[in-house]
């Protein structure tokens, strides 16, 4: 898709606006986003502040969403863009999807691979034994060797039903 | 003077311990930062509900093993010198309401709390030992889960204030003397490449800070999407680097101009035992010279951990501290230039 503005370079920045009801979208390149102030708002002087310069090309902006609040501590997305830094732990699930490009900028993944408390983890430790499982159950089955492959099933349906058979 | 207590006992244990790889590695480092569900970050409670989130943090520590401190009941200099004892960080101490502390007894583990995180738990060990810090600090870690509800999401695991922690909210360091390295100007070239491996590097007090005494801190930068034993050990790998480079420049130093560097280490070491005033940046620069004259064979090695020590004390709170009078900088540049002197007259 090329700039709606220029038409010469690529759009790599995509606006959402909703005004007054009324979506209206826009897709410009770096150079007419800057010339039209459309990425003024987003120039903050934050810790994160070049990751998020360096997010824009890619990142859809929604500016309804920018209001949308923690029900817990009160802190908005814009508050966080300002500072960096969240409010509390309940921040990170009304964020969710906002974050993960933010996440992928400065962690390189958005999925947790280390350490699950016992406790606060739930059904995580299971899900993941099953998911190994699974893939031993798959080279079990392409080597044919079908008898331990039928234990594993049962070990794996086992475990399904301990984490609830909410397994997709 | 009184200088009838030996210096040495003041300092703290770990510091004057020479771990695996002792001759590069001073120490290692393990973080883990945590938090309580849904109640509000540190920066954003008020006094009042952190030190609600304090009292519940420190009811479940047991005071056999720990000695437990809030911050805002001892004196800054106190702060200050748990700061040099790197127990608490550079920012906690200028607002120290409803923040505490609780160390073990042997001082290798330590927990903040109400940092920038509910709680920062830190494990420290002499030289490089980072798998033995990591099992240190998730004993802690797990103790501490078991009577407190910590903020864990599945998709991004241990939620903490600022999502650089994110994940499995460690950070994992090792502290690192590098005089070959900083005298033959490499370091720009060594950190570079660090740096590829996406780990940092700063000075001795950690962020912000310059580096003295050619000390450096080598940490991961990222937390998110590996384990724990992943992150550990790419540091490890990182940390072996950089000592395997050290040592090649001193080998080469000491074949190609030992009498240089040998007239180097022993000026340092003649400056410290008859110098009259001295600055913490002069104190580090040459206690750090002596340190790699140690190294290297070129002065006598029983001379290690008072050296290590001094490197400690000679810091302004340590210094007044052991001196047990609040100090001017000139009467303090003096008294440590004295502090040193003795020190070193009773190894000798
Ligand atoms: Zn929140």
């Amino acid at each position: 898709m090329l700039c709606e503005r220029c038409h010469v370079n690529p759009a790599t920045v995509h606006l959402k606006k909703s005004i007054n009801g009324v979506l209206d979208e826009k897709h410009l390149c770096q150079t007419c986003a800057e010339e039209t102030g459309e990425l003024q708002i987003l120039n903050l002087g934050n810790p994160l502040g070049s990751f998020f310069e360096t997010l824009l090309g890619s990142m859809e902006l929604k500016p309804a969403m920018m209001q949308t609040k923690c029900e817990v501590c009160g802190l908005t997305f814009d508050d966080f863009r300002q500072k960096g830094e969240f409010g509390c732990s309940d921040c990170y699930v009304t964020f969710r999807e906002e974050l993960k490009p933010i996440l992928r900028r400065i962690q390189g993944d958005v999925i947790h691979k280390g350490k699950v408390p016992k406790r606060a983890g739930g059904t995580l430790s299971i899900k993941r034994e099953i998911e190994k499982l699974r893939d031993n159950l798959k080279e079990l089955v392409a080597k044919e060797e079908y008898e331990k492959a039928a234990k594993v099933r049962d070990e794996i349906k086992k475990l399904e039903a301990q984490s609830g058979g909410e397994e997709q | 003077m009184n200088t009838n207590k030996r210096i040495l006992d003041t300092a703290t244990p770990w510091m004057i311990e020479s771990g695996p790889q002792g001759d590069v590695v001073l120490s290692s480092r393990v973080r883990l930062a945590r938090n309580l569900k849904s109640r509000p970050f540190p920066a954003h409670a008020n006094a009042t509900e952190k030190i609600k989130i304090r009292q519940e943090i420190m009811a479940t520590l047991s005071k056999d093993k720990y000695n437990l401190t809030n911050l805002e009941e001892i004196s800054s200099l106190e702060r200050e010198l748990m700061m040099e004892g790197h127990l608490i960080s550079p920012q906690i101490i200028t607002d120290p309401t409803g923040r505490g502390v609780a160390v073990s007894k042997d001082q290798l583990l330590s927990i903040m709390i109400n940092e920038e995180d509910h709680l920062r738990i830190q494990a420290i060990a002499p030289g490089l030992d980072l798998d033995n810090a990591l099992t240190k600090a998730n004993e802690a870690d797990d103790s501490l889960e078991e009577k407190l509800d910590i903020a864990f999401d599945e998709q991004f695991g241990y939620l903490t204030a600022w999502p650089t922690n994110l994940g499995t909210g460690l950070r994992v360091s090792a502290m690192l003397h590098l005089p070959g390295l900083a005298l033959t100007n490499n370091l720009p070239r060594i950190f570079g490449a660090v740096s590829q491996l996406g780990m940092v590097v700063r000075g001795i007090y950690g962020e912000g800070t310059e580096a003295l005494g050619n000390l450096y801190q080598v940490s991961n930068q990222r937390s998110l999407g590996r384990t724990e034993d992943e992150i550990v050990k790419d540091l490890d790998t990182a940390v072996k680097h950089i000592i395997g480079e050290e040592r090649k420049i001193r080998e080469a130093l000491l074949s190609k101009s030992k009498n240089s560097i040998e007239d180097k280490v022993r000026r340092s070491l003649g400056v410290l035992q008859e110098a009259r005033l001295i600055s913490t940046n002069e104190a580090l620069a040459l206690l750090s010279d002596v340190r790699l004259g140690i190294d290297l064979d070129l002065i006598d090695k029983d001379l290690k951990p008072t050296i290590q020590a001094l490197m400690q004390i000679t810091r302004p709170a340590h210094l007044q501290k052991f001196m047990g009078n609040s100090l001017e900088t000139e009467v303090r540049d003096y008294y440590r230039a004295t502090v040193i002197r003795e020190e070193l007259a009773k190894e000798g």
